[in-house]
């Protein structure tokens, strides 16, 4: 499990990361999200070991991943920025993970045919997407405790992706892996997430159990006799509001029965409830945070 | 150390360390091309010295090419994300850098002197430059080391390297303008540690100079192999690995690729390089040793902006740098000023022992009219006699010299106010007396004065002198006016004095 506490980190002066407190339980796949600058890739660093916290403590199963070697060797990170030297194959990279990390090999051969990618030749010459396939290979060819993938998971094509869900599927069914992942396709989050973790300003915002918080928030349409206003749901935790004649669209927070028998109350004479996707849920959440302040 | 971390890197890298190694093994080499066998020495100092230039060239460039993961953020996540400890990494790097560079300079001189020079060169001398080689190449790969990880991008690191080399030559220029500037006299004692300011400063001169003494101890430039270089080396040693630690161990990553302005990176080396530059122009103004200084200034302010436009990667001029730099000018003119007004803060009037050595000499070379010895010539376009001296007064014989030495004494205080009066500029005509000690006669100079602008001594002076030591007379015919012909010109060489007040007699008849 890993488990951050109070973590705090600075660039020079700028705050960039608030007394942040995450979970994230084995076999769980956490889709961290936050808008851009709201930390989400320093986070990752700094579970990685490559930054050093200023305040407060990350640990994987109780150790430190800054400081403990061994639970370093247990966490996969593949940054935003893949990193290849001038001249590097599949095969010379192969050497720099078996000596470094517990390498699998079979799984590697398994994972280069299933990412169909050629070992001999210089990593340079691919494409962006086949260099996120490269990255994604050898992070899960170490059988990582802990996955990271900063944005690694954006760009790849359908096909890629799908072998990499797969992938990933097997990994967690077979192993007690955490995986963490960044990315600005919630879209694709909402496929392979369990949970997530809103970053705002270098804080977790909201964050938990993804199908419960999507079930937390929803969308009603209404229609009333009389005209209503935002004030008549005043009881409610409204995060949007919206009127086209005698049509209202409104995004409420709370349980669902508990809303739609206080909503039934007002004698609508039209109610549908519509479940909110992760994008929505985000944008709601960052809505809802700005009226706030 | 990583056994992992070195593994991979060996693995990794086997073709070019391959390469590096032959390199340097086959340069050391070519000494033998010019191999003589009445001189086989020659070949052994010339193939060590030839491998002591590439490994220590070899201690910089292998921590840029290994450090250089620290400097780019994608490289950065993948090798700081390592299960390698930053301090395994350090070591490991250090270790392999240490095997390349010193090993290839083991196995040149190895070979050098097991192919034909085991007879020349004792085993023991062998041994010592081996062991002293190893230290030296240590400390060199934690300086160059510690200089790279100050800065915050490959181009700046390098930038830093090169710029940490330099500054002891800065230093020493900047000392050495003093020196002879703002001293009347330039008196710095010979064992002063002015003279070795440049060689303390810089871990590579530390090396070779010790390395020279140790290839050629009985004709090296310096007297005795310095046991006090290797402290200092140490002292470098320990020092690079607070910055080690403080730079790589805990270095905050997220400074890749910022702009280096850590303390000691472009902050302190643009203003070191200003202020030393600045100090050597505020020299030369205040003594008037040199012209055309405007334009230097001018040059100076333009490469300063450069810097900081490297330094800050942006075209911006901004008020701050300019502004600083006026400060600084007017700061170092006025430092200097004080200097000149303290006639070289003090040092000028130092107080000095006449006999600290058995001999004293004075040396004085006089530039003066034909018709009167004791006259300075006004200038260089005329009939002219040029006379020289050198009085050896040994410390037994004070007291019978003692009326010269006073008036020694005197021309030594007069020449120093002149050189405050009239600038250190030379003059177009000029009288010189040099005042040192000799503990033989045949011995080296010690305590060298050097004054110029030196109140001439008269030829009655001259005549009590001449008693004493012999003066050498040139006439030098160098007016328009050919009043000396070519023929007899080559009579007037090297002339006494007697000779030549003859000489003047009969030509004035």
């Amino acid at each position: 499990m890993l488990d951050i506490r109070n973590l705090s980190k600075n660039f020079k002066k700028k705050e960039v990361l608030k007394d942040l407190c995450l979970t994230v339980p084995d076999k769980s796949i956490t889709g961290l999200v936050g808008v851009n600058g709201a930390g989400k890739s320093t986070l990752l660093r700094s579970i990685a070991g490559v930054y050093a916290p200023e305040k407060g403590v990350i640990t994987l199963d109780g150790k430190s991943t800054y400081y403990d070697m061994e639970t370093k060797k247990k966490i996969a990170f593949v940054s935003d920025e893949a990193y290849f030297p001038m001249g590097a194959t599949i095969n010379s990279l192969k050497l720099f993970y078996e000596c470094m990390y517990d390498f699998d090999k079979s799984a590697f051969s398994r994972y280069l045919s299933m990412f169909e990618l050629d070992p001999k030749a210089s990593i340079s010459t691919f494409s962006k997407g086949m260099k996120r396939r490269v990255s994604l290979m050898f992070a899960l060819s170490v059988h990582p405790k802990l996955l990271l993938l900063d944005e690694a998971y954006d760009g790849l094509e359908p096909l890629a992706r799908l072998h990499f869900k797969n992938a990933l599927t097997d990994l967690l069914e077979d192993e007690d892996v955490s995986v963490v992942i960044s990315s600005h396709s919630l879209k694709e989050l909402e496929d392979i997430c369990d949970s997530f973790a809103m970053l705002e300003n270098g804080s977790i915002m909201s964050g938990g159990d993804l199908t419960e918080s999507k079930g937390n928030i929803n969308k009603y349409q209404l229609a009333f006799r009389e005209d209503m206003t935002r004030d008549d749901f005043a009881d409610l935790e409204i995060l949007q509001f919206e009127k086209e004649g005698q049509v209202y669209k409104l995004v409420i927070r709370g349980d669902e029965v508990m809303v739609e028998e206080k909503l039934r109350a007002m004698n609508p004479i039209l109610l549908n409830v519509l479940p909110v996707n992760f994008e929505e849920l985000f944008i709601y959440e960052l809505e809802s945070r700005g009226k706030k302040s | 150390m990583n056994k992992n971390y070195f593994k991979w890197l060996i693995k990794s890298r086997k073709v070019s360390i391959l390469f590096f190694t032959l390199i340097c093994i086959a340069f050391q080499l070519i000494s033998f091309t010019s191999y003589d066998p009445e001189y086989p020495l020659d070949t052994f100092q010339l193939s060590t010295n030839i491998g002591g230039v590439l490994s220590v060239f070899l201690t910089a460039a292998i921590p840029v090419l290994l450090f250089s993961y620290i400097h780019r953020k994608s490289s950065a996540d993948m090798y700081l994300a390592l299960p390698v400890s930053r301090k395994e990494q350090l070591i490991t790097t250090v270790v392999l850098t240490w095997l390349m560079a010193y090993g290839s300079f083991f196995l040149g001189t190895l070979i050098v002197w097991a192919a034909r020079l085991n007879c020349v060169v004792r085993i023991r001398t062998l041994v010592f430059i081996q062991l002293f080689s190893a230290y030296s190449f240590l400390v060199l790969i934690l300086f160059f080391s510690a200089v790279y990880v100050l800065a915050n991008s490959v181009f700046d690191g390098i930038v830093m390297i090169g710029a940490y080399s330099i500054l002891p030559a800065v230093v020493m220029i900047t000392v050495t303008t003093f020196i002879y500037s703002m001293i009347a006299g330039n008196f710095v004692p010979y064992d002063s540690f002015i003279y070795r300011i440049g060689t303390l400063l810089s871990p590579s001169t530390l090396f070779f100079n010790n390395l020279e003494y140790l290839l050629a101890p009985n004709d090296g430039g310096q007297e005795i192999f310095n046991p006090y270089y290797i402290v200092v080396q140490l002292v470098y040693g320990l020092l690079s690995l607070v910055i080690l630690k403080i730079h790589f161990i805990n270095r905050k990553a997220e400074r890749t690729d910022q702009i280096s302005d850590e303390a000691l990176s472009y902050p302190f080396i643009i203003n070191a390089y200003l202020i030393l530059i600045l100090l050597s122009l505020a020299w030369s103004v205040v003594s008037d040793s040199m012209n055309g200084l405007e334009f230097a200034y001018l040059l100076l302010f333009f490469i300063y902006i450069v810097a900081s436009f490297v330094y800050k990667r942006t075209l911006k001029i901004t008020w701050k740098p300019v502004a600083f730099f006026i400060c600084a000018c007017a700061a170092t003119l006025i430092f200097a000023k004080a200097g000149w007004t303290t006639e070289g803060f003090g040092l000028s009037h130092l107080p000095h022992e006449l006999f600290p050595e058995r001999y004293l000499h004075y040396n004085y070379s006089a530039d003066v009219t034909i018709e009167d010895l004791g006259k300075q010539v006004p200038d260089y376009n005329q009939d002219r006699a040029y006379l020289s001296f050198e009085l050896c007064i040994p410390k037994e014989k004070a007291s019978e010299y003692a009326s010269l030495i006073d008036r020694f004494e005197t021309l030594r205080n007069d020449a120093i106010s002149n050189f405050y009066h009239y600038g250190a500029s030379d003059p177009s005509t000029e009288i010189n007396l040099s005042i040192f000690n000799k503990a033989k006669e045949d011995g080296p100079y010690m305590n060298y004065y050097d004054y110029n602008r030196v109140p001439p001594l008269s030829e009655k002076e001259l005549k009590a002198i001449s008693e004493k030591c012999e003066i050498t007379i040139y006439v030098i015919n160098d007016s328009e006016d050919d009043n000396v012909t070519d023929r007899e010109y080559d009579s007037l060489n090297d002339m006494n004095l007697d000779e030549f007040l003859h000489w003047r007699e009969t030509r004035s008849k």
